[in-house]
C-alpha cells in the first residue's frame, strides 16, 4: 500500500519537476506574478494629478495650494482659469478632479466667516477619487484649522501622506501592525495565498484529465493499486509543491519586501498545509467530472474566479451582503487569508488562528474526502 | 490503356508526381535522405516501411505541408506550396487520424470541405450523393463523426478526401486500427477511383495490402530500398519458401527451432502450419518432407530485404520466475493443458439502452494465446476492458488467475499484466523512472526490482536510452519499454491490447517472439487485433460480433469453416469475412 | 466560379466550421456565459470598494457626561458598529484577534483635560494598519466625529468655534461614488479579455492536437481565409455576450448609459480587434492547448485584472509599470467603457483610445499572419 502510494507520488512529483519547461512554469510565472502585483495592487492613490481653478487668487487660496503641493500624494497641481478651460483634462482622465476656490475665499476666511471649497471629482475612478477627496479634505481643513487657531495635533501616522494631521485636538492614531499603513504589507501576505490556490487548484485539475488523454491513466487502473491510492496519490504532491512555495513567497515577502513574520512558523504551515489539501480537493472533484484538460482547466478557472473574489483579497468581506459572507465562510482563500494577515502582520494569538485554521481544515477534510469518494466511483 | 506498347515506353504519361534527391531533415536526423523516384499516373502505389522510415514525411512533402531541406519535389507538373494551393486544389490527403472533426456531424464534415474546395451547389450535390453512396454513409449523416466506429471514420475521411475530385489522392496509413472487413471495402472503394484515373498514393505497415498495389516505394530509414512492382521483389524469394504442417499445439515450438537454424531467415506460425524462408543458397536443404514449397509473398521479401528476422533465444522468458503451481505444463508443447488463467462467464455490459456484451463467456488456459477478434465497435474492446477490471460488467463474472475481479480487484490486477493499443507509457518520465514506477506499483519487493529491472534493461537493450524521455524514444524502444513494464511483475496472464498496430512485420516478429516464448512458461495471453496475420498467433480466436461471441476455435478451425469450392484455401480473413457476412444473414433472415 | 466567389464561400466555410464547434463544445459556453455572468453577478452584488460600516471597541476609562456623549457620538455614527470593551486589555486583543478594526480609548480624566483651557484631552485610537484602505477611513471617521463632538460641545456651551473650512465635495458622472458604478464597466472588460483572448487562444491548438490542422492546411485555404474565418465567430460571441452584460447591467444594476448604445458597440467591436488578435497569436506560436490556454491567462486575463486601472488605479503605480500598461489593450478598454457609461459619448476620450486598440490590435494580427506558416514543419 504505502509502496505503491510512494511510487505514484514520487511519480507525479517527476512528471511535473523533470521537464525544465514545466518546472519554469511552476515556479516562473508566479513569482513574475507576484512581483508585478505587489507594486499594481494598491489601494492607496499616489501620484494624483489635480487641476487648480484658484479664482480667489487670495492668499489662503496660495496656502491651500502650497499645503497640498507639499504632500507626497500629489504629483502635479496644473492652473487652469475656469472649470470650462480643465474639463477637457477632467475628461481624458488626465486629472481626477479639479479644486476650486470661489472668488472671496481669502476675504471671507480673513473676516471670520465659513468658507468653502469645491472639489469636482472623477466618478468614473470612484474609488481613487474618493481616496483622494480624502487625502484634500485633510490638507484643506488643516489649512483651515491653523488659520482658525484649532491646534491640529494628529500624531501617530508620519508619512501617511495627508491624512495623518487630525483636524481637531487631540485625537492620537496609532496604526498597530503596520505603522506606516503600507499596502504592499497588506497585499503580499494575501498573495501568498492567492497564488498558492492556483497552483494547487490547477495541478490537481488537470493531472487526472491529462492521464486520461494520453492514455496513462489506463495504465495505471490496471495496476493492483486501489483507487483510494491513486486519489491519494494525487492529492499529496501538490500538498508539497505548496509548502516549497509557500517557504519560498515567505523568504522573498519578508526579506526582499520586509514584511515582517510576527507569528508561528508551525501555524504558517499548517495553515498552508490545509489550505493546500482543500484547494487540491476541490482540483481533485473537477479532475474526476471532466473528460479533457480544456474542460478541466475552464473547470477550475470557473471556480477560481469566485474563491479569490469572496475572499477578501480585493474587498472586504465586511462590505458583501450577508448571504455572499455566508458563502465566504467555506471558501478555503477567505480563512488562509485572515490566517497569512494574522501570521505576518498581527502574530494574531494561537486562539484567535486556531479557529480559522481548524475552519480550514475541516473544509480540507471535506473536499478532500468528497474528492476520493468521487474518485474512486468514477474510475471503477 | 489501348495505347500502342511502343508508345508508352518511348514517352511514359507524365507522372503525378516526382521526387529526385529530395532530404528532408529535423535537426540532425534526416527523415528522408536523397530519394528520388517517379509516381505514375493513374495506379495505386504503395508506400511502405518500418516505423520511422520517412512515410509520412514524404507524403507531407507531397501534400504541400512541407518544405524540402534539399532536392525537389514535383506533383502534377507543379512544385507544391501551401500558399496559393495550386497543387493543393487537385489533390486529395487524408492524415493518420483522419482529419476528421470529430465534433461535427459527417454532413458537417462533407460540407466543410465541399466549400474548402469551393464546389458550387449543384456540383455539391451531385458530389455528396455520389460519395454518400460510394461510402454507404448515407444513413448516418447526422451522427457526429467522433461517433462513428473506425471504418466509418476511414470512409468519412476518404469521402472528404475525395470532394475536389483530386487526380492525386495520398492516403496516410488508412487501414491502422480499422478491421478487415471495413478495410477491404476501402480498398474497393480506392480500386474504383484508379479505374477512373485517379492515383493513389497509399501509405501501410500491412503487407498484404502493398502486396495488391501495382507499385511500392519500400523506405528504410529515409532511403529508398525498393521501387517497382510488388511481384518483382517476392519473385527475389521465389523457391527459398516452404510450409510445413505441424502437430496441433506444436507451431510454436517448431517455429523457434525452425528460426534458431542459421540457414532460415524468417518463420512464422500459420495456424497449424509453420511458414519459413531459407537463406540464399540453401533452398536446397528444405527440398524434402516435411517441407512444402509455396509461392512467396511480399512480406518474405521485405524480411530479407530489411534483414531477416529476429533470433535467438527470448531472454525475457528465461529471467521468468517459474509458475507457482502449474510448473509442468510449461513448454511441453503447450498442449493446453493448463489451469484456466482468465474465465469469463456471461459478462454483459450495458451502456443506456445499448448492449456492449452480451453474455460473453470464455476460458483462457496457461500457455494458450486467445484472440479477441471483431469488426470496429463489435464489443470486443468493451470485453477486453472489463477482463482487465477496466470497466465494470453489467453483470456476470470475470476472474484472473483464480481471483475474482470483481471482489478482489486489487489482488486480480497484481497477476495481470497490460500493454495497451497506443503507447501509453509516461512520456515525461524517463525510461528508468517507468520501470522504477511500474515496479513499485507492482509492489515488487526490493530485491526482486534489484533483479527484474536490470534484467529488463539488458534484455530489451535499453541501457543506453534508460535517462532520455520515454516519449521521445524510437518507436521500436516504446515497443519495448512498454513491454518490459507491463511484464516486470512476471504477470500470469498478459492482456495485449492490438499490440502490434501500425508496426511493421520486422517488428511485430520480435514483439511475437518474446511472448510466443512466454507461453512456454505458462503464461496466459488474451490478445486483441485487427491484423489477422497476428491472429494466426493465436492458439484459439473468439469472434465477436454485435456484442455476442459467434465463433470460437483454432485458426484452423474457424477457416475450415470457411472454406469452399470457390475458395479451397481460405485466409483468416476470409473466413472473418465469411463468419461475420453469414451471422449478419442469419440475423437479417 | 469567379475568384472572389470561391474566396467567401471557403471563408464561409471555416466559419461556419468553427460556429459549429463553439455551439457544440460545453466548455466554450462555459466562458461564453457562465463566467461572464458569474463574474458580473459577483461585481454587482458582492464586490465593492466603498467601506461601510466598521466594527470597533470603544474603552471609556472616564464616567464623565462628556466622555459618554463622545462615546455616544461614535455609536450613534453610521460608520461604526461598537463593541464594548472592559479595559485597554481587552481592547488590545479584540484587535490582535481580528474582531475590531480599532480600539477608541477614552482615557480616565479626558473630561477634566477637555475642560481646562490649555491642557489636551488626548483620546487615542488604536488601528489595524493591516488593511491601510480600511485603517485610512477609520481615520477619516473619527476625525469627522471628532470635529463634530467639539463642534456641538461648543454650541452647547453657548461658544461658537472658529469657521472651519468646508470642502464640498462633487463627484462628477457618478453623484453617489457608487463603486459598483465603475467596477461594472470594468468587469466587462475583463469578460470581453476573457472571450476574445482566452476562446482564439485554443483554435489553433485544438486543431493541432486533435490533428485536423494537417487536413485543413492541405485544402487551397490562404493564411488570410484562416485568420479571418477563424476569429470572426468569436467576434460575434463576444459581441452577442457583451449585449448580455450591457443589458444586464442596465436592466439589473440600474446603471446609466449615458453614451450612445452606438459608441458602446464601436467601442466593443474595436476592442476586439486587439484581444482575438493576441488570442491568436497564442494560438500560433503554441502547440498544445494547455500551454495557450496557460499563456491566455496569464497575458490576457491577469493584466486585464490587475493593470487595466479596473481594481486598482493605473496612476498609483511605478512609472516602468504604468509604461506596461500601454500594451494591455484591456486598459483603452476599461476608460472607454467607463467614458460610454459615466460619462457620455466624449470622442476626446474614445477616439485616441480606439486608434491605440486597433494599433495593438494591428500588431497582433501582423504577428499572427507572420507566424503561421500553413506548415507543418
Amino acid at each position: 500500500m504505502l509502496q505503491r502510494l510512494l511510487a505514484i507520488i514520487r511519480k507525479e512529483l517527476i512528471t511535473m519537476l523533470r521537464d525544465p519547461r514545466a518546472r519554469f512554469t511552476l515556479i516562473v510565472p508566479p513569482m513574475v506574478q507576484l512581483f508585478i502585483f505587489s507594486f499594481a495592487a494598491t489601494m492607496e492613490v499616489k501620484n494624483i494629478d489635480l487641476a487648480i481653478v484658484d479664482l480667489d487668487r487670495g492668499p489662503y487660496a496660495a496656502d491651500i495650494e502650497q499645503r497640498l503641493r507639499g504632500s507626497p500624494s500629489f504629483t502635479a497641481l496644473p492652473h487652469y482659469p475656469s472649470v470650462a478651460a480643465a474639463r477637457p483634462d477632467f475628461e481624458r482622465e488626465r486629472v481626477v478632479g479639479i479644486l476650486v476656490l470661489q472668488s472671496g475665499f481669502s476675504a471671507d476666511l480673513a473676516a471670520g466667516r465659513p468658507a468653502t471649497v469645491q472639489l469636482l471629482l472623477d466618478g468614473r475612478r470612484s474609488n481613487a477619487a474618493q481616496i483622494a477627496a480624502q487625502y484634500v479634505t485633510v490638507v484643506v481643513s488643516a489649512a483651515g484649522a491653523s488659520l482658525t487657531g484649532i491646534a491640529g495635533q494628529g500624531a501617530g501616522a508620519p508619512g501617511t501622506d495627508a491624512v495623518s494631521a487630525a483636524p481637531a485636538a487631540a485625537i492620537v492614531i496609532n496604526n498597530w501592525f503596520n505603522p506606516n499603513l503600507e499596502y504592499r504589507w497588506y497585499m503580499m501576505p494575501n498573495l501568498v495565498g492567492m497564488l498558492s490556490l492556483g497552483v494547487a487548484l490547477m495541478i490537481t485539475a488537470l493531472s487526472v484529465a491529462r492521464e486520461r488523454e494520453l492514455g496513462t491513466f489506463d495504465q495505471t487502473l490496471v495496476s493492483p493499486a486501489t483507487p483510494v491510492e491513486i486519489a491519494l496519490g494525487k492529492l499529496l504532491p501538490p500538498l508539497i509543491v505548496a509548502v516549497v512555495q509557500a517557504t519560498l513567497y515567505l523568504l522573498i515577502v519578508t526579506l526582499l519586501y520586509g514584511v515582517p513574520f510576527r507569528g508561528n512558523l508551525l501555524v504558517f504551515y499548517a495553515a498552508v498545509l490545509a489550505f493546500a489539501a482543500a484547494c487540491a480537493g476541490v482540483g481533485l472533484c473537477v479532475s474526476s467530472l471532466v473528460r479533457t484538460q480544456q474542460q478541466a482547466f475552464l473547470g477550475a478557472f470557473a471556480l477560481l474566479l469566485p474563491f479569490s473574489l469572496l475572499s477578501g483579497f480585493a474587498t472586504p468581506v465586511e462590505n458583501m451582503p450577508w448571504w455572499l459572507q455566508l458563502v465566504t465562510t467555506v471558501n478555503p482563500l477567505a480563512h488562509m487569508l485572515r490566517l497569512m494577515q494574522g501570521l505576518f502582520l498581527k502574530g494574531a494569538s494561537l486562539a484567535s488562528m486556531t479557529q480559522e485554521l481548524e475552519r480550514l481544515l475541516e473544509i480540507g477534510l471535506c473536499t478532500t474526502v468528497a474528492a476520493v469518494l468521487l474518485f474512486s466511483r468514477r474510475a471503477a | 490503356m489501348s495505347a500502342p506498347g511502343p508508345s508508352i515506353a518511348a514517352a511514359p504519361p507524365s507522372p503525378a508526381a516526382r521526387v529526385s534527391n529530395l532530404i528532408k531533415s529535423f535537426g540532425v536526423t534526416r527523415a528522408l535522405d536523397g530519394i528520388s523516384a517517379q509516381l505514375p499516373e493513374g495506379m495505386i502505389l504503395g508506400l511502405l516501411g518500418p516505423d520511422g522510415a520517412g512515410k509520412t514525411t514524404l507524403i507531407r512533402l507531397l501534400a504541400g505541408l512541407m518544405e524540402p531541406t534539399a532536392g525537389t519535389v514535383e506533383v502534377l507538373g507543379r512544385t507544391p506550396s501551401a500558399e496559393g494551393g495550386t497543387t493543393q486544389a487537385e489533390t486529395g490527403y487524408m492524415p493518420q487520424r483522419f482529419g476528421l472533426y470529430e465534433d461535427l456531424s459527417v454532413l458537417d464534415n462533407l460540407d466543410l470541405y465541399a466549400n474548402l474546395r469551393a464546389l458550387d451547389a449543384a456540383e455539391r450535390q451531385r458530389r455528396f450523393a455520389e460519395l454518400l453512396r460510394f461510402t454507404q454513409l448515407a444513413p448516418f449523416t447526422a451522427r457526429l463523426a467522433g461517433d462513428l466506429s473506425g471504418g466509418m471514420k476511414q470512409k468519412l475521411g476518404l469521402a472528404c478526401a475525395l470532394l475536389g475530385r483530386p487526380r492525386l489522392l495520398l492516403l496516410d496509413e488508412p487501414g491502422v486500427g480499422v478491421d478487415p472487413l471495413s478495410r477491404r471495402e476501402l480498398w474497393r472503394m480506392v480500386s474504383d477511383l484508379v479505374s477512373q484515373g485517379v492515383t493513389v498514393l497509399w501509405s501501410t505497415a500491412y503487407l498484404e495490402e502493398a502486396e495488391r498495389c501495382a507499385h511500392i516505394w519500400l523506405l528504410d530509414a529515409g532511403r529508398l530500398l525498393y521501387a517497382g512492382a510488388p511481384r518483382e521483389l517476392s519473385a527475389r524469394v521465389r523457391g527459398r519458401v516452404f510450409s510445413r504442417r505441424v502437430a496441433p499445439g506444436t507451431a510454436r515450438r517448431t517455429a523457434e527451432e525452425e528460426l534458431a537454424r542459421p540457414t532460415v531467415l524468417d518463420a512464422v506460425i500459420q495456424g497449424s502450419s509453420v511458414r519459413l524462408v531459407a537463406k540464399p543458397g540453401h533452398a536446397e536443404d528444405f527440398r524434402h518432407e516435411p517441407y512444402q514449397p509455396v509461392p512467396p509473398r511480399l512480406e518474405d521479401a521485405y524480411i530479407e530485404l530489411l534483414g531477416g528476422a529476429h533470433k535467438g533465444e527470448s531472454l525475457l522468458a528465461r529471467g521468468w520466475p517459474k509458475p507457482p503451481a502449474a510448473g509442468g505444463t510449461g513448454g511441453a508443447a503447450g498442449a493446453a493443458v493448463g489451469e484456466s488463467l482468465v474465465h469469463a462467464q456471461a459478462l454483459t455490459r450495458r451502456f443506456g439502452d445499448f448492449l456492449a456484451a452480451d453474455h460473453i463467456s470464455f476460458d483462457v488456459r496457461a500457455g494458450e494465446i486467445y484472440g479477441l477478434l471483431g469488426p470496429n465497435g463489435a464489443g470486443k474492446s468493451t470485453t477486453f476492458r472489463m477482463l482487465c477490471g477496466l470497466l465494470r460488467p453489467s453483470a456476470g463474472d470475470a476472474s484472473v488467475a483464480g481471483v475474482n475481479l470483481l471482489h478482489a480487484a486489487s489482488r486480480a490486477r497484481a497477476r495481470l499484466g497490460y500493454m495497451a493499443q497506443k503507447f501509453s507509457l509516461y512520456g515525461d518520465l524517463s525510461v528508468a523512472q517507468n520501470l522504477d514506477y511500474f515496479a513499485n506499483i507492482y509492489g515488487l519487493s526490493r530485491a526482486a526490482r534489484r533483479e527484474r529491472v536490470p534484467a529488463m534493461v539488458e534484455m530489451f537493450e535499453l541501457a543506453p536510452h534508460l535517462q532520455s524521455n520515454a516519449a521521445l524514444l524510437p518507436l521500436g524502444f516504446k515497443q519495448r519499454l512498454a513491454l518490459a513494464c507491463a511484464t516486470l511483475h512476471a504477470p500470469r496472464v498478459l492482456f495485449l491490447d492490438e499490440p502490434t498496430s501500425g508496426v511493421d512485420p520486422l517488428m511485430r516478429r520480435e514483439f511475437w517472439h518474446h511472448i510466443n516464448a512466454l507461453t512456454t512458461r505458462g503464461v496466459a495471453v488474451v490478445v486483441t487485433t485487427h491484423f489477422l496475420e497476428e491472429a494466426e498467433y493465436c492458439d484459439r480466436i473468439g469472434l465477436i460480433w454485435r456484442g455476442r461471441k459467434i465463433a470460437e476455435g483454432t485458426p484452423d478451425e474457424l477457416k475450415g469453416r470457411a472454406r469452399s469450392a470457390a475458395r479451397p484455401e481460405p485466409t483468416l480473413e476470409d473466413a472473418f469475412i465469411a463468419l461475420i457476412e453469414d451471422e449478419g444473414a442469419g440475423a437479417a433472415a | 466560379m469567379s475568384r472572389p466567389q470561391s474566396w467567401w464561400q471557403q471563408l464561409r466555410a471555416v466559419m461556419l466550421k468553427e460556429a459549429k464547434q463553439v455551439m457544440r463544445d460545453p466548455s466554450s459556453w462555459i466562458i461564453a456565459v457562465v463566467l461572464p455572468l458569474t463574474f458580473l453577478f459577483l461585481f454587482g452584488y458582492g464586490i465593492s470598494l466603498d467601506t461601510t460600516v466598521v466594527k470597533i471597541a470603544v474603552v471609556r476609562e472616564d464616567g464623565s457626561r462628556d466622555a459618554q456623549e463622545f462615546a455616544a457620538a461614535l455609536s450613534n455614527s453610521r460608520w461604526f458598529l461598537v463593541v464594548p470593551a472592559g479595559d485597554r486589555r481587552a481592547g488590545e486583543r479584540l484587535l490582535q484577534d481580528q474582531i475590531v478594526k480599532a480600539v477608541v480609548i477614552i482615557p480616565a480624566e479626558f473630561a477634566r483635560f477637555l475642560q481646562a483651557q490649555n491642557a489636551t484631552a488626548q483620546v487615542q485610537v488604536l488601528v489595524d494598519g493591516a488593511e491601510p484602505n480600511t485603517a485610512n477611513f477609520v481615520h477619516g471617521y473619527l476625525s469627522a466625529i471628532w470635529s463634530d463632538f467639539l463642534a456641538a460641545r461648543a454650541r452647547q456651551r453657548g461658544t461658537v468655534l472658529a469657521a472651519p473650512v468646508e470642502v464640498a465635495v462633487r463627484y462628477w458622472y457618478n453623484a453617489n461614488a457608487e463603486s459598483r458604478w465603475f467596477l461594472i464597466p470594468g468587469s466587462m472588460t475583463v469578460i470581453m479579455t476573457l472571450l476574445g483572448t482566452l476562446l482564439t487562444s485554443l483554435v489553433i491548438a485544438r486543431e493541432w492536437e486533435r490533428g485536423t490542422l494537417e487536413a485543413l492546411y492541405a485544402t487551397p485555404l490562404t493564411r488570410g481565409q484562416i485568420l479571418i474565418g477563424k476569429t470572426l465567430p468569436y467576434f460575434l460571441l463576444a459581441m452577442v455576450s457583451m449585449l448580455v452584460c450591457v443589458l444586464t447591467a442596465l436592466l439589473l444594476f440600474h446603471l446609466p448609459l449615458r453614451g450612445s448604445l452606438l459608441a458602446l458597440g464601436l467601442v466593443s467591436a474595436v476592442f476586439l480587434v486587439p484581444a482575438l488578435g493576441q488570442g491568436l497569436l497564442i494560438s500560433v506560436t503554441m502547440k498544445s492547448q494547455m500551454a495557450a490556454a496557460q499563456l491566455g491567462l496569464m497575458t490576457g486575463f491577469m493584466p486585464a485584472m490587475m493593470l487595466s486601472g479596473f481594481l486598482f488605479d493605473i496612476h498609483s503605480m511605478p512609472p516602468w509599470l504604468r509604461l506596461l500598461t500601454f500594451a494591455i489593450p484591456a486598459r483603452y478598454m476599461n476608460i472607454s467603457l467607463q467614458t460610454v457609461f459615466l460619462a457620455g459619448n466624449v470622442w476626446a476620450v474614445l477616439l485616441p483610445n480606439m486608434l491605440f486598440m486597433l494599433a495593438v490590435g494591428a500588431v497582433f494580427f501582423g504577428l499572427s499572419w507572420w507566424r503561421l506558416h500553413k506548415r507543418l514543419d
